[in-house]
């Protein structure tokens, strides 16, 4: 009778809006408390209520949009179901039994923490998803947004105030020190992860004597580049002709990397600086092992003016190539190398008109200057770990830098009617080789042995 | 015959009941975005943001129609791995001066002990119902089909995802009432994350907080208030001096 008072009222108020009464039960007919009742309609949720201790639940529904709807019924402990509206009679109470779960929910990790980072030991490892937005193109953006990491003006990667020693990827070595190479070129989604490691020594025996200060960055690539070739091609053209072309391809395996990577262009874009070029004009003996720092002095006269010059020439077109490769067959040896080719044509001109005015007479010189520079770079470099056992370790490093360096000048003055016209051929063939050998062994527990051979 | 039935039901329902607690792990965390939404300064912004985004880790516990949300301690944590070795007998006894939001969804009761500068107090209030509303809108987090809904509540605008694949009407901190577990949760000043989700068979027993001077919820909004009127008050005469 007061049910279906309550009904009358209901439908004298708004002929739209009815209640379903029901309970929740389990298969042996006991109440089921809290469980969720939900109204559904086309997939969206219309209304939802929840069973109170002893099973109970109302719910309003709307009985001309709603005729069609679903009840959805979820609980913890039970399997969740659903009931057509249309087959519940739903004029008296309902009762909707739920069905035990057999399983249990246990522990569900439902995402990684979020925190920025992770210290173990000598590694901090990165977090991208809490520090990246995913809009990052290449390493270099998302290098930018890590705390502690920097890029200095010239490319480098800096952590902790210091040029990071080693850039490594899957812990393969990568383009030496020319970090600029790989952060521009890698794109940001093969990240799957970033690590710093600090106090970085790949030969543990030299660590436990001598300890290392070096740090160095790891790259984890993502598994669904790993094995296949991945990269881009840009290029480029712009009226009146300009180009542009890049290509970087990535080969990345458990035991090998190869990386190419190519820029041809003739917009002023240098893909090597002016200070990656003194950076790499280093000396074989820094590479020793157990050197103690002896930092290379370059003379300036080595140095082609033009690459001093800026972007102010009436041409300037690069050509770039840099093959790295990386290999590490067992956990003895190893064995990376690099090689950069890069060609640096640059034109300049320039005219200038330069009148004296003497006390009965002005002179006018018209110079007109020309200069056609050209400079192909190479550096090569091989180097061979190889450790015997955990205490011995041979090391070669081969560096080779050859260069060449060709410019033409042009001079023509002309000073008061006398014509003066000079040439001047610049040729010169740079090349700089040097190898290394060093034998390294821990002979006691606090001793290094170490044999050092260099040219 | 029907009370046997009622008592057979009951014991039943007790008899699962062990088995039927949870424990939530949750991230609460500044929400960058929206603070830093006039600090135009990159590198301002980078300082203030390192030092904002520190999560904090709370852990929801919910057993039978009541749930406690609480910081993550030490001393949780201890009893925890006490309870790994020892499962059967040890009770986990959460709730104890633990400073934690207590929700009992049987009595609509709301607890909430509260260290406001030094001074305790205990927020007594209703479990009122939010009001939510439900959008369509999907996404997935981990592994679960989450929906949206937003509610507005003291004039702030919450976001909600939750999904029904979990079926507790619960949340973090304050929110509670969807169909479902929140596992993700916008407000203006804070993000609530869903880490973990954790079915304990353990012999979970949630405390009502008791400790603290009663005050009503908006006792406790106008007192917070105040303090932090004080304190700006404070350092506005440290900075005249």
């Amino acid at each position: 009778m007061k049910i279906l008072i309550s009904f009358l009222f209901i439908a004298n108020f708004c002929f739209c809006q009815k209640t379903i009464i029901g309970k929740v039960v389990n298969t042996t007919g006991g109440e089921v408390p809290f469980a969720t009742v939900q109204m559904i309609l086309k997939d969206k949720v219309i209304e939802y209520t929840a069973t109170d201790e002893n099973g109970y639940f109302e719910i309003n529904y709307n009985p001309t949009t709603s005729a069609n709807g679903l009840l959805k019924v979820t609980h913890m402990s039970f399997v969740s179901k659903n009931w057509e509206l249309n087959s519940l009679d739903i004029k008296d109470k309902i009762v909707l039994s739920l069905v035990e779960k057999t399983e249990t929910l246990n522990e569900v990790t439902v995402q990684n923490k979020l925190s920025y980072a992770k210290v173990k030991g000598d590694t901090l490892s990165y977090n991208l998803k809490a520090l990246t937005t995913g809009n990052e193109e290449k390493l270099v953006d998302v290098l930018k947004k890590l705390p502690g990491i920097d890029i200095n003006a010239d490319g480098k990667i800096i952590s902790q105030g210091k040029v990071i020693n080693d850039l490594l990827v899957n812990g393969k070595k990568m383009f030496g020190d020319n970090h600029k190479i790989a952060t521009e070129n890698i794109n940001a989604e093969m990240l799957k992860g970033i690590d710093l490691l600090s106090n970085f020594e790949s030969f543990a025996a030299i660590k436990d004597v001598e300890g290392s200060n070096k740090t160095a960055l790891n790259i984890n690539i993502k598994e669904e580049y790993l094995g296949k070739i991945t990269g881009n091609l840009e290029v480029f053209g712009a009226h009146d002709k300009r180009y542009q072309v890049n290509s970087n391809l990535f080969k990345f395996n458990q035991k090998l990397n190869l990386s190419a990577i190519l820029n041809v262009n003739n917009t002023g874009y240098q893909p090597i600086s002016m200070k990656e070029y003194f950076s790499m004009n280093r000396s074989v003996r820094q590479e020793l092992r157990n050197n103690d720092g002896q930092s290379n002095s370059l003379d300036t006269n080595e140095i082609p003016k033009f690459l001093l010059s800026d972007n102010n020439v009436n041409s300037k077109s690069n050509e770039f190539l840099a093959l790295d490769f990386a290999f590490q067959s067992s956990n003895k040896l190893s064995m990376n190398g690099f090689s950069i080719v890069s060609r640096l044509k640059t034109n300049e001109i320039s005219r200038t008109f330069k009148t004296f005015f003497d006390s009965n007479s002005t002179n006018n010189v018209v110079e007109f200057f020309s200069s056609n520079n050209d400079l192909l770079y190479n550096q090569t470099k091989l180097n061979i770990d190889y450790k015997s056992n955990d205490n011995s370790l041979v090391n070669y490093t081969l560096l080779f830098d050859p260069n060449t360096i060709n410019t033409n000048t042009n001079l023509e003055n002309n000073i008061s009617n006398n014509q003066n016209s000079i040439n001047e051929y610049f040729d010169k063939v740079n090349f700089k080789f040097g190898h290394q050998l060093s034998w390294i062994n821990k002979i006691a527990k606090n001793k290094l042995l170490s044999f050092n051979l260099f040219q | 015959m029907k009370n046997l039935f009622n008592l057979l039901s009951i014991m039943m329902i007790s008899n699962f009941t062990i088995a039927q607690s949870y424990k939530i792990e949750y991230e609460e965390r500044a929400n960058i975005n929206n603070q830093l939404k006039n600090v135009t300064d990159p590198e301002t912004r980078k300082r203030v943001s390192a030092y904002l985004s520190k999560a904090t880790t709370f852990y929801l516990y919910y057993k039978n129609g009541e749930s406690l949300y609480i910081e993550e301690k030490e001393k949780i944590a201890q009893n925890e791995d006490l309870n790994i070795q020892n499962q059967s007998s040890k009770k986990i006894e959460i709730g104890k001066n633990g400073g934690g939001i207590y929700k009992n969804f049987k009595t609509k009761e709301y607890l909430h002990e509260a260290d406001v500068l030094g001074k305790e107090l205990l927020v007594v209030d209703k479990l009122n119902k939010i009001e939510w509303k439900l959008f369509g809108e999907e996404k997935t987090i981990g592994n679960y089909k989450c929906k949206n809904a937003i509610a507005t509540i003291n004039n702030e605008e919450i976001t909600a995802w939750f999904t029904d694949e979990v079926a507790l009407q619960d949340g973090p901190k304050d929110f509670y009432g969807l169909p479902g577990l929140i596992m993700e949760l916008i407000a203006e000043k804070k993000t609530y994350h869903a880490i973990k989700i954790t079915e304990t068979n353990s012999n979970l027993d949630i405390k009502k907080p008791t400790e603290g001077t009663k005050v009503s919820k908006s006792e406790y909004l106008k007192i917070v208030e105040e303090k932090i009127n004080e304190l700006k008050r404070g350092v506005g005469n440290s900075l005249r001096n």
